[in-house]
């Protein structure tokens, strides 16, 4: 009996779950990204050089 | 489908904040100033001043600031980049994102590098914080006993334990404080090494215990760097999947994770040249004298703790990755996650000696993978993931790919590790020449990267994107 009460459970458990992430996937995939923020060209620029090209010649120049 | 059911929205819930359900934008919770606290209180932990001690081993201030801020501040980029703009756009858990990479098995490879990084890190940590009782009973005059450190360790896993189970809310709310205090005692704990030995005494202070060859010195302590700004690997996807907005979890991470991390190591990296002692909280009462010291010390154990919270709830979240622990309570997994911190209980001193050798090895480990998630992300998916695909465990789905092995990423990951082992053993750091100019992260991290970028520039995947838009998964993995 206690077993059973335990399967149900579990059962529903994992259809919540699953209805959940549909809901969520479906979420994801139709929002447009300005929900989520703006990293534009412009933002891949800046951090590629304050923190990878700035940093690669720092260490170059120390090791002169 | 069933009707909803009184209590189904409190499962849902806890599903988001303790499991891998995708976060939604009203459930995040750094907004701009969360983000940056968090990232602060996660970056200026006992571990800067750990990667300090270890860097004063091998150079003095100058080069070991230089190589410290440019080293982390490099790693940290390589790893941010992917996984804080994957992590966030889609809300996913980090191990969930290197499904795209890797495939659904293959990414369960990663999950055991993951954990080695977070419950290490977090063990070293904890072991600081035990030293850190250890020094506060010295400073207030008693004789502590030998066992002091490794039940400080016990304590902190105690402390860790309540923390993290009882949510992110709260670490959240801790970490808007401990953040600023730990900064001003970084600050001021550098005013005070300046006043009491001046620029010029630090900046002649030797090292503790460098090798003959001051280049291979240098190159060391640049590895070190690079690995430890490239072993944030464990944190960033999951500060990142808590954040609002794609700013939010690219910058705050690259100023505290790289930049912070760097400048801090450099107040342990000083500290240790004039005090000749690698051990912060040894030097913070020397330093600061009884009253501040002590008040210091308390600040960097909670820090401590802090830290040590955010790598088990990360690690916990990873863990939900497993079968057997996939529909546990969060206790029960939080439980498991610090189980593997035991042995520092037990041999706290014997494992902190091992600690540079564990940062170096997390260079081994992760540069690979980060090079070609780097790759893949913004190469050749043009940062664009098929999010259902991550979550659907049928053999069709884009990312399941080869029995659930992506064989290009895997390969490119064994490449990377035979070029690292190739350039720089960790535990002796016997060396390649070629090490000298190169280093061995870089290397191991840029050659797969481009190698399984050409591999599928020439090779495209070949298998429809399946899940498509919309369509139900087949068989969810949640």
């Amino acid at each position: 009996m206690s077993r059973k009460t335990d399967e149900a459970s579990h059962d529903r458990r994992e259809e919540i779950l699953h209805e959940e992430l549909e809901r969520r996937l479906a979420f994801l995939e139709e929002e447009d990204d300005s929900v989520f923020g703006e990293f534009t060209t412009r933002d891949w620029v800046l951090c590629t050089l304050l923190f990878f090209v700035l940093p690669l010649l720092a260490l170059g120049v120390m090791a002169l | 489908m069933s009707a909803p059911m009184p209590g189904d929205a409190d499962f849902v819930k806890q599903e988001s904040v303790y499991g891998r359900l995708p976060l939604l934008p009203d459930e995040r919770e750094y907004d701009t100033r969360g983000a940056h606290a968090t990232n602060f209180a996660f970056a200026v932990a006992t571990w800067c001043f750990l990667t300090g001690g270890y860097v004063a081993q091998y150079v003095g201030a100058v080069q070991g600031m230089v190589a410290l801020i440019a080293g982390s501040v490099l790693g940290c980029f390589l790893t941010t980049m992917p996984l804080a703009l994957a992590s966030q756009r889609y809300g996913i858990e980090q191990i969930d994102y290197c499904k795209s990479a890797f495939g659904q098995k293959g990414s369960r490879i990663l999950l055991v590098f993951y954990l080695i990084n977070q419950l290490g890190w977090t063990g070293l940590i904890l072991v600081m914080f035990g030293n850190g009782v250890r020094n506060t009973v010295i400073g207030l005059g008693y004789e502590p006993p030998g066992w002091i450190v490794g039940a400080g360790v016990a304590l902190g896993i105690w402390i860790v334990y309540l923390l993290v189970t009882r949510g992110i809310h709260l670490m959240n709310v801790t970490n808007s404080y401990v953040g600023p205090g730990l900064m001003i005692i970084s600050v001021v704990m550098f005013v005070l090494l300046l006043r009491d030995y001046g620029w010029s005494e630090i900046v002649a202070a030797e090292p503790l215990d460098p090798f003959e060859e001051p280049w291979l010195n240098y190159v060391i302590v640049v590895e070190l760097a690079i690995a430890g700004g490239i072993s944030w690997f464990g944190g960033v996807g999951f500060l990142a999947r808590n954040t609002t907005t794609r700013r939010n979890a690219v910058y705050p991470e690259m100023l505290h994770l790289g930049l912070g991390m760097g400048l801090v190591c450099c107040v342990g990296l000083f500290s240790s040249l004039v005090l000749r002692t690698s051990d912060p909280t040894e030097w913070l009462i020397p330093i600061a004298g009884a009253v501040m010291g002590m008040v210091a010390l308390l600040f960097v154990a909670v820090a401590n703790i802090t830290s040590s919270a955010i790598s088990v709830y990360a690690s916990g979240l990873a863990l939900r990755h497993l079968e057997v622990l996939r529909v546990r309570p969060w206790w029960h997994v939080v439980l498991w996650s610090l189980v593997p911190c035991m042995p520092f209980v037990f041999w706290p001193a014997e494992l902190e000696g091992m600690g540079s050798n564990f940062l170096a090895y997390n260079g081994t480990l992760y540069a690979p993978v980060v090079g070609i998630l780097f790759a893949d992300f913004v190469f050749v998916r043009r940062q664009r993931l098929n999010v259902r695909a991550v979550f659907d465990d049928d053999p069709r789905a884009e990312y399941y790919y080869t029995k659930g092995f992506h064989w290009p990423a895997l390969i490119c990951m064994i490449l990377g590790q035979a070029i690292y082992f190739a350039l720089l053993d960790p535990l002796s750091y016997e060396s390649h020449p070629l090490f000298l100019y190169l280093t061995a992260s870089l290397p191991a991290c840029v050659v797969p990267g481009i190698v399984y970028a050409i591999w599928l520039k020439l090779r495209p995947r070949e298998r429809l994107a399946l899940p498509a838009r919309g369509e139900p998964l087949t068989q969810p993995n949640i």
